[in-house]
């Protein structure tokens, strides 16, 4: 055989190779995904069994509510600042500058705060329940709960599960209001733009639906960063350095799902928008 | 209200209320507030005394090229599916919602791929993927750097008289530094190929490169890579001054490694606000100076 019809043959088999090489990465992520899928289902199962651990519940919820306080006010209040910021210039490129409040606004309550608010959570305390579950896996703690005739999933992680999703809900309120703030601070200082000529851009309909639509988001994210920083912590093995692959993958895992969750609520939502408008124009 | 009081589900809230006001009591003490702030300028001392001993410690010889190329590949190669899938994600959600926004308050389309432009080149492109790289590659550094301090290889590697700021932290530095730069061009790549394909119905691709052309110019692209470069510094930094100080086994090196990525996510927000404020004052006070 010739070289030239052997790499003909080679090129021949390349398609099949990246297919092959698709799945190889397909089946991983399937495995995990309906790891995760059965993991949520049994937490709610366990959710509603008897002793409740409202002692532990309460616990969490400062540890994963009040202590990421500082880090939601300081990030939502730069990140609001920078929106603002960014509209400005761009909006200034063709004179549409009394739009800015409107926009900046619209843009942090759909878009940028829900998900820098999951983002900094996810970070902070996605982070931080991984490696606690993931410490307690690798020395053998959860054993130890099931060795005692305990269900580990109603004592351990049913709290945690429970507290990351009311809290991301609560903290991205509180990030919103912080960073709409933010915005309307940096068009006042920076863009000369008084504050009620910014506020008095936004349109209430579309107000009131970029915040029902962040909303949205933010119990959505919560669910999600609750169950996978829960999942990878429970599924830790391997250790000190599996600990910290754990919450590396963790992080990874939420910011994926998170992005691509956030794409397709903007397109679910820029339908349905239609849809409600049309009907209050003609209801 | 006694009687409430009764069931046991109330006692152990009550129990919990108490507990935690004893914890917060104390940050709300002198001496609290004063160990929070040492605290905080002892991060920010150290941080800054790692990053001036590793600028030291670039220019000394033995270069060790192939950890860098290693490390390289960790960093770049292997972060350019996460990269990818975020950022095209974020170019399609910015289509998306700019579509939403001009058309409902200022009735008007034409420009939205201008705006996204800027948007892509003067803040997604350098900041959303220094953010990612410091939950992918921070995390992963804290990680295997704690791992190796609490297992005592930091100490053997002095006793051997090879510094672990030489051998460890100045690889990953450049290697971060240089592969933010790339990550962030091909992010931005990724997405404005998915932002023109999420708008595809409304502006065919003769009129989105027109549009960009007309907002976005060589400035804003040698702003993203100066922006680049400047935030490039942080995670493996941060990371790095992280695993280094950890103690205590598995707990130590899991906070460690979220004390990392959020220091590192903050002070990226922070260096963003700053450059932002300052690019624009400068452009404006050179503009009416000329």
């Amino acid at each position: 055989m010739s070289p030239v019809l052997k790499f003909l043959d080679r090129l021949w088999q390349l398609p099949f190779l990246l297919v092959g090489y698709l799945f190889t990465w397909f089946g991983p992520f399937l495995r995990e995904l309906g790891g995760m899928v059965i993991f949520f289902g049994m937490v709610i199962r366990s959710m509603f069994r008897r002793p409740f651990e409202w002692g532990e519940l309460v616990i969490q919820l400062y540890q994963v509510g009040v202590k990421s306080v500082p880090i939601v006010i300081i990030a939502g209040l730069f990140v609001g600042a920078i929106v603002g910021l960014q509209f400005e210039y761009a909006l200034g490129l063709f004179r549409a500058n009394q739009y800015l409040g409107g926009i900046a606004t619209s843009g942090l309550l759909r878009e940028v705060g829900p998900v820098l608010v999951s983002v900094m959570v996810a970070g902070r305390v996605g982070a931080y329940i991984t490696a606690e579950l993931g410490t307690m896996k690798v020395t053998e703690q959860i054993d130890a709960v099931r060795c005692l005739g305990a269900n580990p999933i109603q004592f351990l992680i049913v709290p945690r599960f429970i507290a990351v999703t009311v809290m991301i809900f609560v903290l991205t309120i509180l990030g919103l209001i912080i960073a709409t703030m933010g915005g309307a601070l940096a068009a006042y200082i920076l863009a000369d733009m008084g504050v009620s000529k910014y506020f008095a851009g936004i349109r209430s309909l579309d107000a009131a639906w970029a915040l029902f639509n962040g909303m949205a988001k933010a119990v959505l994210f919560g669910l999600l960063l609750s169950t996978i920083s829960c999942y990878k912590g429970i599924m830790t093995e391997g250790g000190t350095e599996g600990v910290g692959k754990a919450v590396n993958s963790c992080l990874v895992t939420s910011s994926l799902a998170i992005f691509i969750v956030d794409y397709i609520i903007a397109g679910l939502s820029s339908l349905t928008f239609q849809v409600a408008e049309s009907l209050l124009e003609f209801g | 209200m006694t009687a409430i009081l009764k069931y046991p589900a109330v006692r152990t809230i009550v129990r919990a209320l108490m507990q935690i006001l004893y914890v917060a009591r104390l940050g709300l003490t002198f001496e609290g507030i004063g160990n929070a702030l040492l605290g905080f300028l002892e991060t920010m001392g150290g941080i800054v005394s790692l990053l001036v001993q590793v600028l030291l410690f670039i220019p000394r010889p033995p270069y060790r090229f192939r950890a860098l190329l290693e490390q390289c590949v960790v960093v770049g190669w292997n972060s350019i599916p996460l990269i990818a899938v975020t950022l095209g994600s974020l170019g399609m959600i910015v289509m998306l919602e700019l579509d939403f926004q001009m058309d409902r308050l200022i009735h008007d389309i034409r420009f939205i791929p201008g705006v996204a432009g800027i948007m892509f080149f003067r803040e997604f492109g350098a900041v959303v993927v220094a953010a990612m790289l410091a939950a992918k590659v921070g995390a992963g550094f804290t990680a295997e750097i704690g791992g190796m301090k609490t297992t005592d290889q930091i100490d053997a590697l002095e006793l051997m008289g090879v510094s672990p700021i030489h051998y460890l932290v100045v690889p990953r530095f450049l290697a971060c530094v240089l592969m933010q730069v790339a990550l962030s061009i091909i992010g931005l790549f990724c997405a404005f190929i998915m932002g023109h394909l999420a708008s595809i119905q409304s502006f065919n691709y003769k009129y989105y490169l027109a549009m960009m052309n007309q907002f976005v110019n060589w400035p804003d692209f040698i702003n993203l890579i100066l922006k680049s470069l400047a935030l490039g510094w942080v995670v493996p930094v941060v990371a790095c001054y992280y695993g280094l100080k950890c103690r205590g086994g598995a707990r130590g090196v899991g906070e460690a490694t979220t004390k990392a990525v959020v220091t590192a996510i903050l002070i990226l927000i922070i260096i963003d606000f700053t450059i932002g404020v300052i690019a624009d004052k400068l452009v404006t006070a050179v503009l009416s100076f000329a």
